[in-house]
């Protein structure tokens, strides 16, 4: 995030929620977003999905999945049209924005109309709010990211807000709202494939960094992203992989490749509290400690570094993670693990990038300061609002604006990028951004489909569903596959009845709930559960082009009621798919749910 | 006016804060899981088509369920209506009685049954038959200390005990205050 978390609720005039869940996946900002509305902020939501949030809201456009870059350039259109665009920011603080100028200019509100069903009036209305506000904060998660176009759709949130001006001020930004309490922390270490805490790799910077204080040399090479890891696994260009803290098994699009890949390793490596679906087809299951049995630091959705005490004893044999690592770590000889204690650990990141984390010191995270990078020294009291001297982190300062275009199908997109260099006569290597749908309705796949989270449960559910309050207390439904209305009408489902939704890469059962709240033609389902996880159709072939990520949250897929008895022959197959261990099954029958927990 | 003597207290959630975490249910069923109920819910996040806030017993003075019990499995308590969940022979005369949807017919989940795969043993979601349900209804957290654990884990102050005086003061004599008072600057603006 730009901005703190907080300033929903002290200082945004205007909270402009896109793709987020924010009641069900980020209950806290919810809360400061609510507070927020009772001062008197305004609220909008644009979502598939008429969300708690979304009932909340004083504007709410339903928009079909995947139908952001049409809207934000609608919206940006009418702003330029209206003369309501920052123009002194553009001046001082901008480049390309007569790229972005011509194209917008094919995105009205009237075609989103035509397109959607959504009032051209609503969206002009929107995007006035919007540019007029003293302060307006866009908020956006996973249904923004996690498109074959993702990286387009974040660049028309930051064309928005750039041409706007609703940035580097209180109660305004670019705030992507986590999904997991370290996601920030883990990008920030260096947990991708193009960073280390100095910097990106073929910096100078970092390579220097590297070379001082890991005594090694860098290698300057992008790396490839964990979306192209299984085919990685196929060609044997990958033989050992080690997992701690995550369970891509039901994580990861397309589950029956994933597992298929990880079955031509040669060794597989699961380290995790619980016996995972992962940790199922692993060779190799390392124990580790849980977050309450060990100390360390998290680095929140705000940027802040928090300091986390540990709370009691680990189980005998229990090592926290790192301590895992720089175990493994010096069997092999390697140089640089002898950390004593996770305070070394924090003070080498505070070596590696000094500019960052420099000055957030054990002992002023431990005073429980609340302190947001960057924060180079020890008097610098943090940057809880980024880009305050509106200066990016472009060499020259200026913050680029970004054309983003709409086609039809993925194929056209490279010809589109190269016509729009060419007629913008651009200069060498500034990025187009260009939408698209990673697929489209088929006569045997009729339906779209999106996936996201419920409320009750986090992730995949390896914490949440072992806790009985959560399991049995506050999710009583269990997996359940949403459907709108006419997907109802059409098929005869009703709420209640067994259905398989189904598409080339797979299939799940589970009960359906027919809800008016679902955007037409569409398909909600969770990937908590291993007994219906949405991810095993999610589609795993296609990559934006800037990210790598996959399209999770855009496939399309078929559904048809059944009966009991081919929804419990569905149910038992994936269970033997999920859970393949002898160890597991067995003690899942010997130990009642119940004592697990207690 | 003095309401403090008389009613019923009662939990109830305010709609416009609630965010729906059902952080609430969870604390519900852990209350009754450690006080030795059975082990569910006894609120539940309802999501309608314009909000979403969790719904339970509303404690009526001249309840119907305890009306209706045939053998005082629900009874009027000094304050609220106790629950008897041991000598309840689950009938559901309550469940239909009650004008709320506040009182479900429950059965506990059999700790042995994996109910991924075999659902219709999951009595929350199916019935069946030779099974013993028991009426389940909020109690207040009755033996809990500190109260209904739904309002103390309430992440937002979304739910409140309601009882006599804090009816008699922050609604009855509140509104009563307000609409007075509009009246007479209106009457005063008026004639003036």
């Amino acid at each position: 995030m730009t901005n703190n978390l907080t300033e929903f609720a002290t200082d945004s005039d205007l909270i402009f929620c896109m793709g987020t869940n924010t009641s069900e996946c980020h209950p806290i900002i919810a809360m400061q977003m609510l507070r927020g509305m009772k001062r008197g902020a305004k609220l909008v939501v644009i979502d598939p999905r008429k969300t708690d949030m979304a009932k909340k809201a004083d504007y709410y456009l339903q928009i079909p999945v995947g139908y952001n870059i049409p809207l934000l350039n609608a919206m940006m259109n009418h702003i330029i049209k209206k003369g309501l665009h920052n123009q002194k920011f553009i001046d001082d603080n901008c480049v390309g924005f007569e790229y972005v100028k011509h194209c917008v200019k094919d995105f009205t509100p009237e075609r989103v109309e035509e397109e959607t069903g959504i009032k051209a009036s609503v969206v002009r209305e929107v995007a006035e709010l919007y540019a007029k506000v003293p302060a307006a904060s866009f908020a956006y998660t996973m249904g923004m990211t996690q498109f074959v176009d993702g990286t387009s759709n974040i660049f028309a949130i930051s064309n928005l807000a750039l041409i706007t001006g609703q940035i580097g001020r209180p109660g305004t930004g670019i705030n992507p709202l986590r999904g997991q309490n370290n996601v920030q922390g883990a990008c920030d270490m260096g947990a991708l494939p193009h960073v280390i805490p100095g910097g990106w790799v073929m910096t100078d910077n970092a390579q220097k960094q590297a070379k001082n204080i890991w005594k090694c040399n860098l290698n300057s090479e992008v790396g490839y992203t964990m979306t192209d890891l299984p085919e990685n696994i196929e060609k044997g260009e990958v033989k050992l992989l080690y997992v701690f803290g995550e369970n891509p098994v039901m994580s990861d699009p397309d589950t029956h490749h994933f597992i298929h890949a990880c079955s031509e390793l040669d060794t597989f490596i699961v380290q995790d509290i619980f016996l995972t679906e992962t940790a199922q087809i692993a060779d190799v299951v390392l124990p580790a400690a849980c977050w309450t049995e060990k100390e360390g630091t998290f680095l929140n959705t705000s940027r802040c570094v928090q300091y986390l005490p540990k709370a009691i004893e680990p189980a005998e044999g229990l090592m926290p993670d790192w301590q895992v690592i720089c175990e493994i770590a010096k069997r092999i000889d390697l140089y640089g693990f002898d950390f004593r204690t996770p305070k070394e650990v924090w003070d080498e990141v505070r070596l590696m990038a000094p500019a960052q984390f420099g000055g957030i010191t054990y002992e002023r995270i431990k005073n429980r300061e609340l302190l947001a990078w960057p924060c180079p020294d020890e008097e610098h009291p943090g940057t809880p609002i980024q880009y305050t001297d509106f200066k990016s982190f472009h060499p020259d300062g200026k913050f680029k604006l970004i054309p983003i275009g709409y086609v039809d199908g993925k194929e056209e997109r490279i010809a589109f990028e190269k016509k729009t260099a060419e007629e913008l006569n651009m200069p060498e290597g500034y990025p187009v951004g260009c939408g698209t749908m990673s697929e489209k309705p088929t006569k045997i796949s009729p339906c779209m489909m999106t996936t996201g989270r419920k409320v009750y449960h986090y992730h995949t559910g390896t914490m949440t569903r072992e806790c009985n309050a959560l399991e049995f207390g506050a999710d009583i439904m269990g997996a359940v596959i949403e459907i709108s209305t006419d997907i109802a009408e059409r098929t005869g489902i009703k709420t209640g009845d067994y259905a398989v939704v189904e598409n080339k890469r797979g299939k799940i059962a589970a009960k359906v709930l027919v809800t008016p709240n679902m955007v037409e033609n569409t398909i909600f389902t969770t990937f908590h559960y291993a007994e219906a996880d949405a991810n095993k159709l999610a589609n795993a072939e296609d990559q934006c082009p800037f990210s790598k990520m996959n399209p999770v949250k855009m496939t399309i897929a078929g559904i048809r009621k059944i009966d009991e008895k081919e929804f419990k022959e569905i149910r038992i197959e994936d269970d033997q798919l999920m859970h393949p261990s002898e160890l597991y099954r067995q003690a899942r029958q010997a130990i009642p749910v119940a004592e697990v927990s207690s | 006016m003095n309401l403090s003597r008389g009613i019923n207290k009662f939990v109830i959630a305010n709609p416009d804060i609630c965010i729906g975490c059902a952080t609430c249910m969870a604390g519900c069923y852990q209350s009754a899981f450690e006080r030795g109920k059975l082990a569910v819910p006894r609120l539940i996040v309802t999501r309608s088509p314009n909000g979403v806030m969790p719904n339970q017993c509303r404690q009526c003075d001249d309840s119907p369920c305890a009306n209706v019990c045939p053998v005082g499995a629900l009874r009027f308590g000094d304050d609220f209506i106790e629950s008897y969940e041991e000598i309840c022979i689950g009938c559901k005369m309550c469940t239909l009685a009650c004008p709320f949807g506040a009182i479900r017919a429950e059965a506990e989940i059999m700790p042995s049954i994996d109910y991924a795969i075999i659902p219709d043993y999951n009595l929350g979601l199916e019935s069946v038959i030779g099974s013993k349900s028991v009426a389940v209804k909020c109690d207040l957290c009755t033996g809990r200390d500190g109260g209904p654990a739904c309002v103390e884990v309430c992440p937002t102050g979304a739910l409140i005990i309601m009882d006599g005086s804090v009816m008699d003061g922050q609604v009855v004599s509140q509104k009563a205050h307000d609409s007075v008072s509009a009246y007479i600057d209106n009457r005063a603006s008026s004639t003036r």
